[in-house]
C-alpha cells in the first residue's frame, strides 16, 4: 500500500489533482489497490446512472461490467483530461448506445419542436396555455406515468436529462459524456423536459 | 417586452441568465399566468423525474459489493490473460 499514491488518490477524488503523474502510472500499471479503489468508488455511480436509463437489474449491472472491461482494458486511453467519472459515464453512454441500438439522432429536426411551436400563437403568445399546476402536479407525482412518459425521450435525451437533473453534472462534463457541443446539450435539454411536459399533461387531461 | 414563446425558451436556462436577465424574467412570469405555470410544470418534472429515478436506482449495498468483486476478479483474470 506504501507505493500507492494514496494521497493524490485522495485529492484526485476531490476532482483536484486528476491528471497527477503518479496517479496515471498507478493507474496505467493496474496496482491492485487502484483497481479495488476505483471500481469500489463508481461501481454504484455506474448502476445507478444504467437504471436510470430504463434498464433491468441484469442489464444494469452486465453494462456496469462492461464498463470495467472497456476501461481497464484499454486503461492507458485514460490520460486524466477529463475527470475520471466523465470518462466512465462516456463509456457507458457508448456502450449503451450499442444496447439500444440507437444511432445518433439527427440534432435538426425533432418531431416535439412542431409541437411545441403549434401552442403559440403566430404573435407569440400562448394559443394552448400549459394546464392548472396543481392538475399537472398529481400526474407529475405518478410514478408510472412518469416512467412511460421517459420512454418518449432518445437515449442522449434521457441521458442529458438524467445527467443534469439527477447527479447535477456539470453542462461541461455532460457535453463531454455525450460528445456534444454546448448549444446542442441546450437543445437536447429543452427538447427532453418538453417531451416529458407535453406527455405529463396529456395524462393529466385524460 | 420579450413574447411568451421567447420568454418559455429562457425559462429553461434561467439559471445561466445575469442578474437583470433574471428579473426581467421574473417580472413577466409574475404577470403573465400561462408563462407561470409553464415554469412551474418545468419543475414539477424535474421532481417527478427526480423521484422516478431516486426508486428506480435503489440498490442494495450488500449487492454493490458482491457486484465490485465481481468485476475485478473477472477484469483481473482477463490482465493475467493478456
Amino acid at each position: 500500500m506504501d507505493k500507492l499514491c494514496l494521497n493524490c488518490l485522495n485529492l484526485y477524488m476531490s476532482k483536484k489533482t486528476y491528471h497527477s503523474v503518479e496517479f496515471l502510472k498507478d493507474l496505467h500499471e493496474k496496482k491492485t489497490e487502484m483497481m479495488e479503489h476505483i471500481v469500489h468508488s463508481y461501481t454504484l455511480p455506474l448502476l445507478k446512472g444504467a437504471l436510470s436509463l430504463g434498464l433491468s437489474r441484469d442489464q444494469a449491472e452486465d453494462l456496469a461490467q462492461q464498463v470495467w472491461e472497456a476501461f481497464f482494458s484499454k486503461v492507458e486511453n485514460f490520460q486524466g483530461r477529463s475527470h475520471i467519472r466523465t470518462y466512465l459515464f462516456g463509456i457507458l453512454y457508448n456502450k449503451s448506445k450499442e444496447l439500444f441500438r440507437e444511432t445518433k439522432k439527427s440534432l435538426n429536426n425533432d418531431p416535439i419542436d412542431d409541437i411545441v411551436e403549434s401552442r403559440f400563437s403566430p404573435e407569440g403568445q400562448w394559443g394552448a396555455p400549459p394546464i392548472d399546476p396543481e392538475k399537472f402536479a398529481l400526474t407529475a407525482e405518478s410514478m408510472t406515468h412518469v416512467e412511460q412518459c421517459l420512454q418518449n425521450l432518445s437515449l442522449n435525451q434521457r441521458m442529458a436529462f438524467c445527467l443534469k437533473e439527477i447527479d447535477h453534472e456539470s453542462n461541461e462534463s455532460i457535453c463531454k459524456i455525450l460528445e456534444v457541443t454546448s448549444t446542442n446539450l441546450g437543445v437536447l435539454l429543452y427538447r427532453a423536459r418538453n417531451y416529458l411536459r407535453e406527455c405529463i399533461e396529456k395524462k393529466s387531461n385524460l | 417586452m420579450k413574447s411568451c414563446k421567447e420568454v418559455h425558451k429562457l425559462l429553461h436556462s434561467e439559471e445561466d441568465l445575469g442578474l437583470m436577465e433574471k428579473i426581467k424574467l421574473r417580472i413577466h412570469t409574475i404577470m403573465c399566468k400561462h408563462c407561470n405555470a409553464y415554469r412551474r410544470h418545468l419543475q414539477l418534472v424535474r421532481q417527478g423525474v427526480a423521484k422516478w429515478v431516486e426508486k428506480a436506482s435503489d440498490v442494495d449495498p450488500e449487492r454493490v459489493k458482491d457486484l465490485e468483486k465481481k468485476f475485478l476478479r473477472k477484469t483481473k483474470r482477463r490482465n493475467n490473460s493478456d
